[in-house]
């Protein structure tokens, strides 16, 4: 399964801490992420506790709080 | 191009390169919304019917989470999404609706001028974040039945179980009209 995870703390090695829109955090992979690694703030699409891309700030924020409303509305 | 399907990425999620697939989104467990899902038997049972098109199709679901999509419809040629859908249409009415470029939240909010439910914004949020990581499918449609009650329980409305049963013979037009194209 897919998030889109914000990050909330410097990564760890090949780790990081996330946030999903729905407060829950969680630790993921870096393994699997293409680019330079992520900074706090950062949104990535997380795959199974695998960091695989990272969206635009502005463009995640909005998708995520979409997707928070699809989730609780009908 | 022929469609190519397998296991992909850390999370082995199935993807369908160059394919067609039918996802199913809701839960099946809030009444009404497991339309979707009550969809995908009517389907599987006519793919048959569509001959080699029908045969290379793959069906999913359902899903309640519309970032689920992600890994489903990867780079597929067509994804049809069926989910029940609430925008003020008498329960079962199914209603079509192609996604395209501008799918923002304010393109989206009224079809045929009635509000757009809650789901079809899921399943745009999770186009737009298909595309802007490069894994977007070239088509979307979205399939809706219109539902009315989704409270806590299993079975769909008589009314809504008729547009079930619509709504796979659209999806499976959908599905039957892109091979002609291709």
């Amino acid at each position: 399964m897919s998030r889109l995870h914000q990050v909330i703390d410097d990564p760890e090695g090949a780790e990081v801490m996330v946030q999903d829109v729905d407060g829950s955090r969680h630790r993921v992979s870096l393994l699997a992420f293409d680019g330079d690694a992520p900074s706090r703030g950062d949104w990535l699409v997380v795959h199974s506790g695998y960091a695989l891309e990272q969206v635009d700030a502005e463009e995640a924020a909005r998708i995520a709080a979409e997707v928070a409303q699809a989730r609780n509305g009908d | 191009m022929s469609p190519s399907t397998g296991r992909d990425g850390p999370g082995g999620a199935t993807t369908v390169s160059g394919g067609v697939v039918v996802v199913a989104m809701g839960n099946e467990y809030r009444r009404d919304d497991g339309a979707g899902a009550a969809a995908l038997d009517g389907v599987r049972a006519g793919l048959g019917a569509l001959g080699p098109i029908g045969a290379r199709v793959v069906v999913t679901g359902p899903f309640t989470d519309p970032l689920d999509l992600l890994g489903e419809w990867d780079h597929a040629d067509l994804a049809v999404v069926v989910d029940a859908v609430r925008t003020g249409t008498p329960p079962g009415t199914v209603t079509v609706l192609e996604l395209g470029d501008d799918i923002g939240p304010e393109h989206v909010e009224l079809v045929d001028g009635r509000p757009v439910s809650t789901h079809v914004m899921g399943v745009t949020a999770a186009l737009r974040l298909a595309r802007a990581v490069g894994r977007a499918p070239r088509r979307v449609v979205v399939v809706g039945i219109e539902g009315e009650d989704f409270g806590e329980g299993i079975g769909l409305a008589p009314a809504v179980e008729a547009g079930v049963a619509e709504a796979a013979a659209r999806v499976l037009d959908i599905v039957g009209s892109s091979s002609r194209c291709a």
